[in-house]
């Protein structure tokens, strides 16, 4: 056993691992609390903002005169009239050096660059009135050409994005002697697989509410980032970072879309500071599928050589991500954060990554849940399915033979991560029970003997993704702006009930609930007595916020490390009181005993004591409290094997999603119940992309999927009901054992779908079917297969 | 979006007499359902020469759904002797921020007695009628298109010009123009009517859907872009029994079709 | 989105509610459920200047057998229609049909005749009137009328009613016993519309097929019968035969593109959809 999980034993009670309810859901769901939309202020305005309906547009005249003369309207402006104040909107991660990071204003000045872009926007006394005085702001626009392919964007002679050209960056990781590997294999495997864009969709659409007292600031936004976006907002707009607050509220969801800084918060605040009166802007479903950044979008070409037994010798990846039009707070980093995904759980002896970013006239991309890890992960096992295939392996067995072994770990992968821990055979051997495999496997066959129009087809996808996003030394050395470490103060109040003060920025994770059970068990106090404080940077001075599956196995440390230092105090307070020696004092469930005697304080008495002060050690700071800053050495490796069985209708393309088994292994568990509802989330996110979601651009960069009538998201009719089990394997990386779930689900479950539909027509000789498989797509890939072999 | 259309029909009078009323806005622009011809600049009365520009705007209603488009267009060329014109209109919503421009071709050419008309429109729509992938607004750019050869057709072949030609007078009420837009299937009047049923030859094209960008390409590997044939395509209206309007031939999404329209119309009225 | 403003009136009567629209003028719409109109406001499509909205008119709701048919008011939700008795006894099609609407939540909000009166050709609920010929009660200032389904949808989003006029209910006919029904939507998402729907009731004794009819969603402008289809399963024995009659199903038929598919896919899966409700109605007959 590690030293880890002795110390998880040694919180000692009975809250961490409780499958308890949620304590924010309550005001969550009723909607009862201060979603940033709901805040009113005296004498606030509204903002509208005028949106381009150009892909790529030099804009010639801009005339916002007419919309002032409608009622209600206190201002209208261009981006040229904040041209002077607006300045650029940051990109945090430049990649390389040689990086193109163009000028990016918030609202655009001479040129508009895709569709939705802010041109002009206007103030008034309520949102009814900004919108419709929109429709008298006069833009003249002349085209340009737009660019919407990222193949032909780096063609010679491509229109152009920005002077600089389209090509933003080239990146490149190698490890081992690539050519060697390729030389002579057995088996070349070579596709091709697109990443769709897709439509981040939180539940809460953006809002913001800046105001100011004419000195200093307050922003409201509905962000994952109010630490991140103080700094970043202080150093775009000049208002000193000691005079600017940020809070985000209860925030209903973002996907890593809200991980931004976006042109709305900086022309908010530029405005209040502009008029001197509190200003709000919600953005409309459509609004936000036109404008929120869009995630994935990349064209991966990647090569496997194998043996012929089907061990894998090298894994090649040439990756186009497309950047959009601008380059966002940490766009080019994400396909950053999948190179070193590639070679998932497998060993092998090669590994060539390259990366091209590239410029289009859509709408920027950034971080999209997984970011950079799914892509890498369905690469890597829709690949390792065509392996299987090409051998004639089952494809369970091909995943065996080059897994990583349980014996093996701590293992550094060719990818040069370290992963510290991992059972996949544990993980595996348990979702192949529950799934039935080889019964399916049976049912397949017979109905591929049967020519049964509806098919059968089984997906697996054993996955490891890394998370935890923090090493601040990693970030750095990747070029990553900020660090990775998580901040939390812990703080005992006369009455013995406690507060939480934590740099994680929940929206939706279930943080409070979380960090009360750490909390409970290790300062021994009940659950109900602790509150989480969050999302204020003027409460919570520290943090680096909630993204990327860092919040527990980060920032949950940070809270174990500030409780530990409580105790601490609280012992030698205790062991004054008691007039014994701090050595001999015990803790336990909230008591402090001297050891071998019946004389023990509460914590809660402590903390009265050293409320009153009347009577506490020489030179005792009379504080109960503690802040603890935590920045791990490593990121953490979830893994899992997700199984999934499919039904082809290869009459009508349609598909079903029969059965869906997932076993993951995210370390050791706080609460069951947010992490089962993060793993069904994510298999949904995950199946969504597998089958549903699109973000479509027509030839001309029109968005089409601004509704969800035509940007389809399952719900849960669509949708099988999820068997779902773990292994714990602990992580070693950090003292709780946990690893992060926030993504696991969506990371995992894309690959074991679309693995599954090509699964049960490799009969009718699919080697891929695009995501998302439609029936559309299925049907025609089968009747383009059809029409071949005939 | 951009999209194509073609329109074919014939006419049973002679190209000489076809020529001169494709050239008379004033009877031409009632031919476009919801369209108001506000003004005429250069040319003359009764000719119209290249540089001819109108101003105008055009209502289009499709049940609930109404866009209504302001602007102007200019004839570009004007070949007397290829019995050719073409012009080039450009619209703006009059409530939102989206575009309309349109490019439309008409070549006329003798046929014994009659004359065959050929109509190329090119159109392309930005905004939020472009930005559907339902076919909401894809239904109504072919539909006014059609509408409009249809009418024209009628037109041409005289005997409904005091019909249209009532409609037509410069600077009408808009809301006559509106009227007539919204009256399902009355399109301009009883031109529309008799255009469905006069024209038993009139061909349309429909473009094929508008491709998908890049790398988010909406057909898979294979799929062929464009579905039928032109023939396949090729849509006889009067074959078309019991349909209660003209088909609308492109369910090519955008709507905005309308604009095409904008053949006689358009330029920012509303600029002053 | 936020609409632009328009004027609300409420009715309580149906005679109210014509005189408010007529003297809201021709840029009122009637508004019941809002599922559909709503939509278009919000995304600033529709500038109706006024909204007369009838949910508070009670003539308008609410299923009756009238004997040789049966009454759906107009303002009758889906919900209710879903679960009258006397439409799951009388017309069962209509039943099948309207519970695939949407979800739940559009059900209890979204009414009856509002989705008929849309004139959506993606809509369930057209192809189902015009397989059924039910007939459309539509009253105005002057008077009342009634308009049969094939002469109520006239193109996209453009029904029969005139401006000034109300749609105030449908009368479903019996068909009788001895039919079977099944309505066959396919579509990518339960929410979504359908990318094409079959609705069919078919008359069968002893193993052939008397008499079907056949109503498609979403293959044109306006809903349609598959009339070749109907011609063909007459007479036909409930077996291979079906499938080649529903071979007929895209015959004379106009199927939109969109982003969930192509017109030729459309073709392809209104004759495979309409075999399989062939099948279904065959193998169910009532009474």
């Amino acid at each position: 056993m590690t030293e880890q999980i002795k110390e998880r034993e040694a919180l000692g009670g009975a809250e961490v691992g409780r499958a308890r309810r949620r304590k924010e859901d309550a005001r969550l769901i009723t909607g009862r609390t201060q979603w940033t939309d709901n805040i009113q202020l005296p004498g606030m305005l509204h903002v509208a903002f005028l949106r381009s309906p150009m892909a790529h547009a030099r804009i010639t005249r801009v005339d916002a005169s007419g919309a002032l003369a409608r009622p209600g309207v206190v201002a209208a402006f261009s981006g040229a009239d904040l041209a002077g104040e607006q300045g650029s909107l940051p990109c945090a991660w430049p990649v390389t050096e040689d990086i193109v990071i163009p000028d990016h204003p918030p609202m655009a000045v001479d040129e508009v660059r895709y569709v939705g872009e802010a041109v002009a926007c206007v103030v008034a006394i309520d949102r009814y009135a900004a919108a419709d005085a929109l429709e008298a702001v006069e833009i003249d626009y002349e085209p340009l050409d737009p660019v919407l392919d990222m193949t032909e964007a780096l063609k010679e002679g491509s229109p152009k994005v920005h002077e600089a050209g389209n090509k933003s960056f080239t990146w490149k990781f190698a490890e081992g002697d690539i050519d060697a590997a390729f030389r002579d294999a057995p088996v070349v495997i070579d596709r091709t697989y697109v990443q769709q864009r897709l439509i981040p969709s939180a539940m809460e659409p953006r809002a913001v509410v800046a105001q100011t007292d004419g000195d200093q600031f307050t922003l409201h936004s509905s962000t994952q980032i109010p630490h991140i976006l103080r700094v970043m907002l202080a150093l775009t707009t000049g208002i000193p970072e000691h005079k600017l607050r940020v809070i985000a509220p209860d925030v209903g969801g973002g996907f890593g879309s809200k991980l931004q800084v976006t042109a709305e918060e900086v022309l908010c605040l530029l405005l209040t500071r502009r008029m001197g009166k509190p200003v709000k802007w919600t953005e409309s479903r459509s609004e936000g599928n036109l404008t929120v950044h869009h995630g994935r979008d990349q064209l991966q070409h990647i090569r496997l050589a194998a043996e012929s037994d089907g061990r894998v010798r090298a894994v090649q990846v040439d990756l186009l991500a497309d950047m959009g039009a601008y380059l966002m707070l940490v766009t080019p980093g994400i396909p950053l954060l999948g190179a070193f995904m590639y070679s998932g759980i497998y060993k092998m002896d090669a590994y060539d990554f390259t990366c091209t970013g590239v410029f289009t006239t859509k709408m920027p991309t950034d971080a999209y849940r997984g970011a950079g890890r799914p892509e890498a992960t369905y690469a890597i096992e829709r690949v390792m399915d065509e392996l299987a295939a090409e051998i004639g392996v089952d494809p369970m067995e091909v995943r065996r033979r080059n897994w990583i072994e349980h014996s093996e770990f701590p293992y550094t992968t060719i990818c040069n991560l370290t992963y510290d821990s991992g059972n996949y055979e544990a993980a595996t051997e348990r979702a192949l029970a529950l799934f039935g495999y080889d019964k399916l496997r049976a049912e397949q066959a017979d109905r591929r003997e049967r020519r049964d129009p509806v098919q059968l087809g089984i997906g697996i996808s054993t996955y490891t993704e890394m998370c935890g996003l923090a090493p601040s030394r990693v970030l750095g050395s990747l070029s990553y702006g900020a660090g990775g470490w998580e901040h939390a103060d812990v703080r005992m109040l006369p009455t013995g009930k406690v507060e939480v003060v934590t740099g994680t920025s929940p929206h939706g994770q279930g943080h409070e609930t979380a960090w009360s059970q750490i909390v409970a068990d290790s300062l021994g106090v009940p659950y109900e007595d602790v509150a989480v404080l969050h999302g204020d940077t003027a409460t919570s001075h520290k943090g680096m916020d909630t993204y990327g599956s860092r919040s527990l196995a980060v920032g949950g440390i940070a809270v174990v490390r500030a409780c530990d230092k409580v105790k601490e105090k609280a012992r030698h307070v205790a062991a004054h009181l008691l007039e014994a020696s701090p050595d001999d004092v015990e803790f336990s469930e909230g008591r402090f005993q001297v050891r071998g005697t019946g004389a023990s304080r509460t914590i809660q008495e402590i903390a009265l004591a050293t409320f009153a002060a009347h009577d506490l050690p020489d030179g005792f700071e009379p504080r109960l409290d503690a802040s603890a800053t935590f920045d791990p050495d490593s990121f953490s490796f979830p893994h899992g094997t997700h199984l999934c069985a499919v039904e082809v209708d290869t009459e009508t393309g349609a598909t079903a999603i029969r059965s869906y088994v997932a076993v993951d292994d995210v370390g050791a568990v706080v609460n069951p119940l947010i992490v089962e509802g993060q793993v069904h989330g994510g298999i949904a996110q995950g199946i969504a992309q597998a089958l549903f979601e699109e973000a479509v651009y027509d030839v001309d960069g029109n968005l089409l999927t601004t509704t969800m009538a035509d940007y389809l998201l399952p719900s849960a009719a669509d949708l099988p009901s999820f068997v779902t089990d773990r292994t714990e394997t602990p992580a070693t990386t950090n003292p709780l054992g946990v690893k992060g779930v926030g993504e696991a689900g969506t990371i995992a479950s894309t690959p074991a779908v679309v693995n599954a539909i090509v699964d049960a027509l490799r009969p009718y000789g699919v080697h891929d079917v695009r995501m998302p498989c439609t029936p559309e797509r299925v049907w025609r890939t089968l009747r383009s297969r059809e029409e071949e072999s005939a | 979006m951009a999209m194509r259309f073609e329109h074919e029909f014939t006419v049973p009078v002679p190209v000489e007499e076809a020529w001169p009323v494709l050239l008379d806005v004033e009877r031409i622009a009632p031919c476009l359902p919801g369209a108001t011809l506000d003004a005429v600049e250069g040319g003359t009365a009764k000719g119209t020469e290249k540089g001819t520009a109108f101003t105008g705007r055009m209502r289009v209603k499709v049940g609930p759904i109404t866009v209504t488009y302001r602007g102007q267009a200019a004839f570009d060329d004007v070949d007397e002797d290829a019995r050719t014109l073409s012009l080039k209109a450009s619209g703006k919503e009059a409530r939102g921020a989206g575009t309309a421009n349109a490019e439309v071709t008409a070549r006329l050419a003798a046929e014994g007695g009659r004359t065959r008309v050929r109509v190329e429109t090119s159109l392309n729509v930005t905004g939020r009628p472009a930005q559907f992938g339902r076919g909401v607004m894809a239904e109504v750019g072919g539909k006014i298109i059609d509408r409009f050869a249809a009418n024209l057709a009628a037109l041409l072949e005289g005997g409904r010009e005091e019909a249209a030609h009532a409609k037509a007078g410069l600077g009408e009420a808009a809301t006559e123009a509106e009227r007539v837009a919204s009256a399902v299937g009355a399109a301009t009047g009883e031109a529309a009517q008799n255009g469905r049923h006069a024209h038993p030859d009139l061909h349309v094209v429909r473009s094929p859907w508008p491709e998908a960008a890049g790398s988010v390409d909406t057909l898979p590997e294979g799929g062929s872009r464009v579905y039928q044939t032109a023939e396949e395509e090729a849509l006889d209206l009067l074959k078309v029994a019991g349909a209660p309007l003209m088909r609308r031939i492109a369910p090519v999404m955008g709507a905005l079709a309308a604009l095409a329209v904008v053949l006689y119309v358009v330029r920012r009225l509303l600029r002053r | 989105m936020i609409p632009a403003s328009f004027d609300y009136l409420r009715p309580s009567t149906l005679d109210e509610a014509l005189t408010m629209l007529a003297e809201a003028g021709e840029d009122a719409k009637v508004l019941a459920g809002g599922h559909s109109l709503l939509p278009l406001l919000r995304l600033r499509l529709a500038y109706p200047a006024a909204l007369v909205d009838v949910g508070r008119v009670a003539e308008l709701r609410g299923v009756a057998d009238r004997g040789d048919h049966v009454y759906i008011g107009a303002t009758t939700t889906h919900d209710e229609v879903v679960h009258s008795p006397i439409v799951k006894e009388h017309c069962p099609l209509v039943a099948l049909a309207t519970a695939t609407v949407a979800d739940p939540a559009v059900r209890h909000r979204g009414t009856f005749g509002g989705s008929l009166a849309h004139a959506d050709p993606a809509g369930d609920l057209p192809s189902v009137a015009v397989a059924l010929d039910m007939e459309f009660v539509v009253h105005s200032p002057t008077g009342r009328r009634t308009v049969p389904a094939s002469g109520f949808f006239l193109d996209y989003l453009e029904s029969a009613l005139e401006p000034g006029e109300i749609l105030a209910g449908v009368r479903v006919p019996k068909l009788g016993p001895g039919w079977g029904f099944h309505y066959e939507k396919f579509h990518r998402t339960a929410q979504a519309w359908a990318t094409v729907g079959v609705a069919v009731a078919v008359r069968r004794s002893n193993g052939t097929v008397e008499e079907a009819r056949v109503g498609l969603t979403n293959m044109g402008p306006i809903p349609v019968r598959a009339s070749g289809v109907e011609e063909a399963v007459r007479g036909a024995e409930a077996g291979e035969s079906l499938r080649e009659a529903a071979g007929r199903a895209d015959e004379g038929t106009d199927p939109p593109a969109d982003l969930h598919a192509q017109p030729d896919y459309r073709r392809h899966l209104a004759r495979v959809l309409t075999h399989r409700a062939l099948l279904s109605a065959a193998a169910h007959p009532t009474g």
